[in-house]
């Protein structure tokens, strides 16, 4: 999940979607993941990009903005904590490892959590955490995150931005994506 | 340790990555032949890691590592470098210099530490790379050798992190200046009078670290480099002339370290280390037994860990820290969590409010009202 806040992967996102031949393609409408474990309504006018099971949307390039879906069995190991998640979570309990997780990648530096409280994700109980960081270029980052555990999964759909404008820029839209967000 | 170590790694193009490419700079182009320029180098590679870094500042700690170090360094050396020594907030073991006499620790190395023996043996080690100037002479290697290397930093005692010598088990060169900074710690922590046998442990603690992140880790310490060093250091040992034991201070060293291996615990507790964050609470406890900060936060490494007893356990903690200070949010929070988890609506109901009433803007507030809300059901 963290590698995915990293700035390397967010420069070959940046080189593959300036430089090289897309591998970003169109979507819209309904978009159901290849695992058929999630479905959403796609904004028009943005592109998609699935990286290991990993799916990134995004309209001005990832360097700016993105949108990130991703789902995992709940066994499935974080990179810089060592801890689970488990079915009987709580969803404060299961914010508590994500925010861990971050806070022990020292690729990001000045992490702060803006907000953290309960949401949920198509109805699932599961934890809203607004924060920013910088990233290794020293550029702000701002991000709003929502996580659940639903069965054996563990799903979040994070927005991701350039702190300074862009962040309120596309929330409206990523509000609307997270409204259409189905746990299929 | 990881991502920001290997950016970090792949920055400084480390002595002891000799199988990376560094940056290439031939004899030919004439440039970083002088230490001068070496050292403007490692000045740039230092400037990038105090930028991403996070640091431990505690000055009272840092003036005993700097006293420390003045006692070590025989007075040959005295004069040449300007020690200093920076804290890395990182809960994994290292230690690693710049040539320029810049010591980084990780709060994790002194945290595993028992006395203050050891820490000579860390320091003198660091100091040695320095004072034996071993980024210079593998970079004047590298430039006769026609290979292009680095020399940002000077030298690393870790399992993991920057400039590791151990990493390459198959570059002669590392092997051999890790070797003459083991021999030179020896010899300085000797003629200033502590136990050299405490260097063992240290690496005993390392060799397990080692085992412990590997595969974590993509430049992890190898087992048998650090096998190597220890089997070194027996002979060191075995060859003294004199053998009786020296100075170990464990007393003065937990007396300046406590808070810090209690502010390391957290990380480790982070990290998901459970048993090491265990232990470094249960060691601070052994000098401030009524800590209520401690006793919380060994009942969140129970809470957390979940495993069988653990939940009875957190709970005691989370007691323990509640009467030694009833006016403290965390426990209260904690032990109403774990009520409420296990049905017990009431005990959770008045923990969580005697929480929001002790802390009306906790940043869990949101939480807390949601657990309230079902208690009232």
């Amino acid at each position: 999940m963290r590698r995915l806040l990293l700035a390397p992967f967010l420069f070959l996102s940046l080189w593959m979607f300036a430089c090289a031949p897309s591998p970003w393609t169109p979507i819209k409408g309904t978009y159901e993941a290849p695992s058929r474990h999630y479905s959403f309504t796609a904004p028009d006018g943005w592109v998609k990009l699935n990286v290991n099971g990993n799916l990134f949307i995004t309209k001005d390039g990832p360097f700016l903005h993105y949108v990130l879906f991703q789902e995992k069995p709940l066994e499935h190991p974080f990179q810089h904590t060592s801890k689970r998640f488990s079915p009987d979570m709580l969803p404060q309990e299961a914010a508590e490892i994500v925010l861990d997780e971050m806070r022990s990648d020292l690729a990001l530096t000045d992490f702060k959590v803006l907000e953290n409280g309960p949401a949920t994700l198509d109805g699932h109980e599961g934890f809203k955490i607004l924060f920013t960081y910088k990233d290794k270029k020293n550029l702000p980052v701002k991000c709003l995150y929502y996580g659940a555990i639903a069965g054996d999964r563990y799903y979040s759909v994070r927005y991701s931005a350039a702190e300074s404008d862009y962040f309120e820029k596309d929330l409206e839209t990523f509000q609307n994506v997270m409204s259409s967000f189905k746990i299929t | 340790m990881r991502s920001i170590l290997l950016a970090l790694l792949l920055s400084f193009s480390l002595i002891a990555c000799t199988g990376a490419q560094g940056p290439s700079f031939s004899k030919a182009s004439g440039f970083l032949d002088d230490d001068g320029a070496i050292m403007a180098r490692a000045e740039r590679e230092q400037a990038l890691l105090e930028e991403r870094c996070r640091f431990y500042r505690d000055p009272e700690i840092e003036s005993y590592l700097e006293g420390l170090s003045e006692a070590i360094l025989p007075p040959r050396f005295a004069g040449e470098t300007s020690f200093k020594f920076r804290i890395i907030k990182n809960p994994y073991m290292n230690a690693f210099a710049f040539p320029n006499g810049v010591v980084y620790i990780h709060s994790g190395m002194l945290a595993r530490m028992e006395n203050e023996a050891q820490l000579a043996v860390v320091l003198a080690h660091e100091m040695a790379h320095v004072a034996r100037k071993h980024s210079m002479r593998a970079h004047a290697r590298r430039q006769n050798e026609e290979i292009a290397g680095s020399w940002g930093v000077a030298g690393s005692l870790g399992p993991s992190g920057p400039g590791n010598f151990d990493i390459d088990a198959s570059d002669g060169f590392t092997r051999e200046f890790e070797y003459e900074a083991d021999k030179t710690a020896f010899e300085w922590v000797l003629r200033a009078g502590y136990d050299p046998h405490e260097a063992l442990c240290m690496l005993e603690r390392l060799k397990a670290e080692s085992d412990e992140v590997k595969g974590a880790e993509p430049f992890v310490g190898n087992h048998p480099a650090l096998e190597r060093r220890i089997e070194r250091y027996q002979v060191f040992l075995n060859g003294r002339p004199e053998k009786k034991k020296g100075l170990r201070n464990e007393e003065i060293f937990l007396s300046k370290m406590s808070r810090l291996i209690l502010d390391n615990a957290s990380l480790d507790l982070k990290a998901g280390r459970f048993h090491t964050a265990s232990a470094g609470v249960g060691k601070y406890l052994r000098s401030s037994p009524n800590d209520p900060r401690a006793h919380y936060l060994m009942g969140e490494i129970h809470r957390q860990r979940a495993a069988s007893g653990d939940v009875a356990r957190a709970i005691e903690e989370y007691k323990l820290a509640i009467s030694l200070d009833p006016f403290y949010p965390d426990p209260q929070e904690a032990i109403g969590i774990v009520y409420f988890k296990m049905g017990r609506k009431e005990l959770a109901k008045r923990h969580l409010e005697a929480c929001l009433s002790l802390a009306p803007e906790t940043p869990d507030k949101a939480y807390i009202l949601g657990y309230l809300k079902h208690c009232n059901r």
